[in-house]
């Protein structure tokens, strides 16, 4: 239920030759322009308001300030570390028991009931009971990143392998592959489109879920934490430069993503995958 | 797997095989309900011969195919081939089914060329077969398309060139062209009439199309449903290449018509239980 | 009988899973293999579930939070769902507003929480904000595609039939999206309820996310559990009795 709605248009796919008039483009520019004079204005005027909004030269100030220091890079660098440790192992468990659950209705009668109770409590919730079990370090951080990146892909792999159609299984057996072959050549290739809709997923959720468990601690490195000493300190652009970054660094990994996994879907009519 | 001596002297010759069905019965189980699909259906198919399946639909003939290529091996009866009990599938027996079910995430080539895994051949050897058989069916030039990308003409000369590949002593062919537009089945009638005067292997086809039937095989077995059982078989004494046109043609073509007309639960085995119902 | 041993047996199993981690819970604690304050006794959680409710804390917390992803939710997913409409129906809104928007998404609600709290301090404003903003985004976005995905062929049938623009809405445009524009909502509920416990986590006066803050801070294990439950119970019954209503609402439609 996750799916993305591409940016732009919708009618954009349906229309090849129908582009987004340039015009458009710069009305899209029209409103956040207005938002961020406003803000300006407001942060001059000071007021009651002076300590929630900081001018845009302030903000440019501290954004080449944190880049100088190499305090920001640091930050970005320990939350894409952890993103990538989350991924790769909570990808792997994910993908590893999504798939004994499909191919084993055993495993799937003992450990379904499991995975759907802690699925109940949002990812962030465990984070009390994590601190007091692991403390304030980086383990019980990474360990929610993994939880985080690990739950979508156990229900996309045993959604895909279990929606496999039987009819293709059958032209397996007919050229008598193995099991193993009929795994690799038919069940895999089959439900790789929703594993890789699972791992985008994943993906989102670990970043997410890096950033909020970084907040919630508030202590070490990583954006998140960035962003919630900034605050502590009440210091605006700091947390500013930090919602911008997740967001830039959100949309940079999405792109990536899609770039990557598009050579694995190139077997897909359009019009079936709808 | 006994090896008793048959009753007639097996002709193996070449890839052709000889395909016995004895005696089959089969019953499915919905929601624990047993419904009869099969009843006691034999026939001797001669090694090379080409038999056609005719009958509505619900009568049993898919069913009947799925057991000869081994999907299934869960009823009474026996089926042999060449004398061997047919237990599991075996590359000895292609099929091609109505829709093409190739598989959309590899291209043509990769699609036939799956049918050679297990063969133990070098890379060079099958990347000729697979040209060869994509060449037999007039699919040069498409190696590299992927399934939705072609045509569903194309797409099932593509899935008969992954049931050809290993020279199969029998092909089973379920409706192959029931999906296809009136002019291309036409086209891929005379082709796989082509295909097998080049190709040695027995041929067992389904299809509700008496006309096709006709065109194509030497015997025509009409089948009823409810259970499935064979109602009469029709030798058909026309060469090739057959004329449609024919006045014997067309007079074969109505009196078997005449017969799957004949019984008035034709249909389903359902359409059967609601007239007994109804008989009470 | 051979059908009830089997089904008896699929049963043993689905709750084999379960099972096994609560007895492992409590043996950990009867063989005093971890200390209580990193593994409470599951009777421990229970006395202080029991305790919270004697003393109203529970109720308290439960009324605050509750009250707060009521408010938010509503203005959240009442101002998507217009939005949503809006930027599907109007070539220029969508114009003007789709880059703004799609910006804005790129964020998590989380990574807002901080920015917010130095914009409107941590009472009942700060939250229904952040629980705005989360309800905000998923109804939005499926409105705009429910409506602006409405097939063609649709309206085509209305033409044939001459439909007047009250019908085509009454008989085409609202069943037809309200199916899809429902699961939005329901989506919207969810996200709305993690971002309150993870905003109430970090700062907040009361609610339950604050009850188990406090519950960390003072190394009440069982306080935590406790609350851990019971977030995934809430979670779990606002998903479940909003698939009930959307069941309700769209009889016959796919789901």
């Amino acid at each position: 239920m996750i799916s993305p709605v591409l940016g732009g248009p919708a009618m954009a796919g349906s229309h090849p030759t129908f582009k987004m008039p340039r015009l458009s483009f710069l009305k899209g520019l029209v409103l956040p322009l207005l938002i961020l004079v406003a803000w300006d204005l407001l942060a001059r005027r000071g007021g009651g308001y002076g300590f929630a909004f900081v001018s845009l030269e302030g903000l440019g100030k501290a954004l080449v300030d944190t880049i100088a220091s190499g305090e920001l890079p640091r930050h970005v660098a320990t939350s894409l570390l952890r993103v990538a440790i989350g991924l790769s192992v909570g990808g792997t468990a994910g993908v590893l028991i999504g798939a004994a659950m499909a191919l084993s209705p055993i495993v799937d009668k003992v450990l379904g009931p499991v995975y759907h109770a802690i699925r109940q409590v949002p990812t962030l919730g465990w984070i009390p009971l994590l601190g007091l079990w692991f403390g304030y370090g980086e383990l019980p951080k990474d360990l929610i990143v993994i939880k985080a990146a690990m739950f979508p892909l156990v229900l996309n792999t045993y959604e895909g392998l279990k929606g496999v159609k039987a009819a293709h299984v059958d032209v397996g057996k007919v050229l008598t592959l193995n099991p193993l072959q009929l795994f690799f050549k038919v069940r895999l290739p089959s439900a790789l489109p929703m594993i890789l809709t699972g791992l985008q997923q994943a993906l989102a959720f670990a970043w997410i879920a890096c950033i909020g468990v970084e907040i919630l601690f508030g202590s070490g490195s990583g954006i998140g934490a960035m962003i919630e000493t900034g605050q502590v300190e009440g210091r605006m652009d700091v947390v500013l430069i930090g919602v911008i970054f997740v967001g830039l660094i959100a949309f940079a990994l999405t792109r990536l993503f899609t770039r990557l996994a598009a050579p694995g879907l190139r077997w897909r009519d359009l019009k079936e995958s709808r | 797997m006994s090896r008793t001596r048959p009753e007639f002297e097996p002709i193996t010759a070449g890839r052709s095989g000889a395909l016995a069905i004895r005696a089959v019965g089969k019953t499915h189980h919905i929601d624990g309900q047993p419904l009869e699909v099969l009843r006691d259906v034999s026939l001797d198919i001669g090694p090379g011969e080409f038999v056609s399946i005719v009958g509505a639909s619900g009568c049993g003939k898919s069913t009947l195919l799925r057991l000869i290529v081994g999907l299934d091996n869960d009823y009474q009866g026996e089926i042999r081939l060449d004398d061997r009990r047919i237990l599991s599938t075996s590359l000895d027996r292609g099929i091609v089914f109505q829709d093409h079910r190739l598989f959309p995430w590899m291209t043509v080539e990769e699609n036939v060329a799956v049918a050679l895994d297990r063969r133990p051949l070098g890379r060079e050897a099958k990347k000729k077969l697979v040209a060869e058989s994509l060449a037999l069916v007039n699919l040069s030039g498409f190696e590299g398309a992927y399934p939705h990308q072609l045509s569903g003409g194309m797409a099932q000369r593509a899935a008969i060139a992954r049931a050809l590949i290993n020279e199969p002593k029998v092909l089973l062919l379920d409706e192959p062209f029931g999906a296809l537009d009136a002019l291309t089945r036409l086209k891929l009638q005379t082709e796989l009439q082509a295909l097998r005067r080049r190709n040695q292997g027995t041929m067992l086809m389904v299809t509700h199309d008496v006309e096709e039937a006709l065109y194509l095989a030497d015997r025509v077995v009409i089948m009823q449903g409810g259970p499935g059982r064979i109602a009469r078989i029709v030798p058909v004494p026309f060469p090739h290449p057959r004329d449609r046109g024919s006045a014997a043609f067309a007079r074969l073509k109505d009196e078997i018509l005449a017969e799957l007309m004949r019984e008035p639960e034709l249909g389903s085995a359902q359409v059967t239980i609601l007239s007994q119902d109804r008989r009470r | 009988m051979l059908k009830v041993l089997r089904s008896l047996r699929s049963i043993a199993l689905s709750w084999s899973g379960i099972a096994t981690l609560l007895l492992a819970w409590w043996l950990n604690t009867r063989l005093g293999l971890f200390p209580p304050q990193v593994l409470a006794p599951p009777e421990r959680v229970a006395a202080a579930f029991v305790a919270g409710v004697r003393s109203g804390d529970l109720a308290r917390n439960l009324v605050a939070s509750l009250s707060v992803l009521a408010a938010g939710y509503v203005i959240g997913a009442t101002l998507g769902v217009a939005f949503g409409v809006a930027m599907a129906r109007s070539r220029t809104i969508e114009s003007y507003t789709s880059g703004l928007f799609h910006a804005i998404r790129q964020v998590p609600t989380i990574a807002f929480i901080p920015m917010l709290v130095l914009m409107f301090g941590i009472e009942a404003t700060f939250k229904i904000v952040v629980v705005g903003k989360a309800s905000f985004y998923p109804a939005a976005l499926a409105a705009y595609t429910a409506v602006q995905g409405l097939p063609r062929r649709y309206f085509d049938v209305a033409d044939v039939y001459r439909l007047s623009p009250l019908a085509r809405l009454r008989h085409v445009i609202l069943p037809a999206s309200l199916p899809p524009v429902l699961t939005g909502l329901r989506l919207s509920l969810s996200r709305a309820w993690v971002a309150l416990v993870a905003a109430e986590l970090l700062v907040a006066d009361r609610g339950i996310g604050q009850m188990m803050e406090l519950g960390r801070q003072t190394f009440r294990l069982d306080v935590v559990l406790m609350g851990v439950v019971l977030i995934g119970a809430i979670g779990f019954l606002l998903d479940r009795g909003f698939k009930r209503v959307e069941r309700l609402l769209v009889r016959g439609a796919p789901a």
